[in-house]
């Protein structure tokens, strides 16, 4: 497990400032599209019962649609299990040296990066749609001196107020650099 | 001649038993390995646990009120399974 206290390279004095997760919304819409696979179970249950009678007391019918419903239970509980982890692994973690950027792409591909405060230039935080805008969640994008976004953080709370810290610390790690050279 | 056993149903869901297996398995080793050490944590890998526990628990009850040592003939499935008349004779 990632001990936030211990990271891989800590440097002396590195405390942890944020760590980030996608708003709370997209666990949400996970939770709300089980409900609606269990209520579309149940519904097609009860309908099919209504409407066919024979079915359940059919001795190929009552097996089949036994085996028909628990696949779909099952495989309605993997598929929140999937997007839940996926979700609860993306994350971002913010210290007074580094930006880190782990990402869980499916089962079998992730990813890891990190970047150093010194070499940000650039902090862009953006609230699209009425959802975002009432929930007060978007994206950051934090810039390097390359051309291209070097990390993005999808769908977080607060973004502008996380731009402003990220900004204050990329200050502070400057002139702690600049009194450290002089 | 013209008879199967219902049990051979069973194969393609076994199969698919083996592949959330497979699923599971994975989720759970990748938030122990790769989450973050919290009581949070913790707790989502005991509700994913229990969760999965309960709903295997409902496809056994499901499944179980089937008797599955019963041969199926041919003739069977093609019986009609529904009583309602849809058309009244002319």
């Amino acid at each position: 497990m990632i001990d936030l206290n211990a990271l891989p390279h800590r440097k002396e004095g590195e405390q942890t400032v944020y760590l980030l997760r996608r708003h709370w919304i997209v666990p949400l819409k996970i939770a709300g599209i089980f409900l609606l696979g269990l209520t579309l179970l149940v519904g097609g249950y009860l309908l099919s019962a209504n409407e066919f009678p024979g079915l359940y007391t059919h001795p190929l019918g009552q097996p089949v649609m036994a085996l028909v419903g628990s696949f779909i239970l099952l495989a309605l509980w993997l598929i929140v299990m999937q997007e839940f982890v996926d979700y609860y692994l993306d994350t971002w973690i913010v210290t007074n040296e580094r930006v880190i950027d782990i990402a869980q792409k499916g089962l079998f591909k992730r990813t890891s990066a990190e970047l150093h405060l010194e070499n940000i230039v650039d902090v862009t935080s953006e609230v699209k749609g009425m959802l975002p805008t009432f929930l007060n969640y978007g994206d950051l994008m934090i810039q390097t001196a390359g051309e291209k976004v070097r990390f993005r953080f999808e769908q977080i709370p607060r973004p502008e107020e996380v731009r402003q810290t990220v900004l204050k610390l990329v200050d502070e790690d400057r002139h702690r650099h600049e009194s450290q050279t002089h | 001649m013209n008879a199967l056993p219902l049990a051979i149903l069973l194969l393609p869901f076994g199969l698919f038993l083996v592949i959330f297996f497979c699923f599971l398995g994975f989720n759970i080793y990748h938030l122990r390995v790769y989450g973050v050490q919290s009581f949070l944590t913790q707790s989502i890998i005991t509700f994913f646990l229990v969760g999965t526990v309960v709903v295997l628990g409902a496809a056994w009850l499901m499944l179980g009120g089937s008797n599955w040592s019963h041969q199926i003939e041919l003739e069977e499935i093609t019986k009609p399974f529904t009583a309602k008349k849809i058309f009244t004779p002319l």
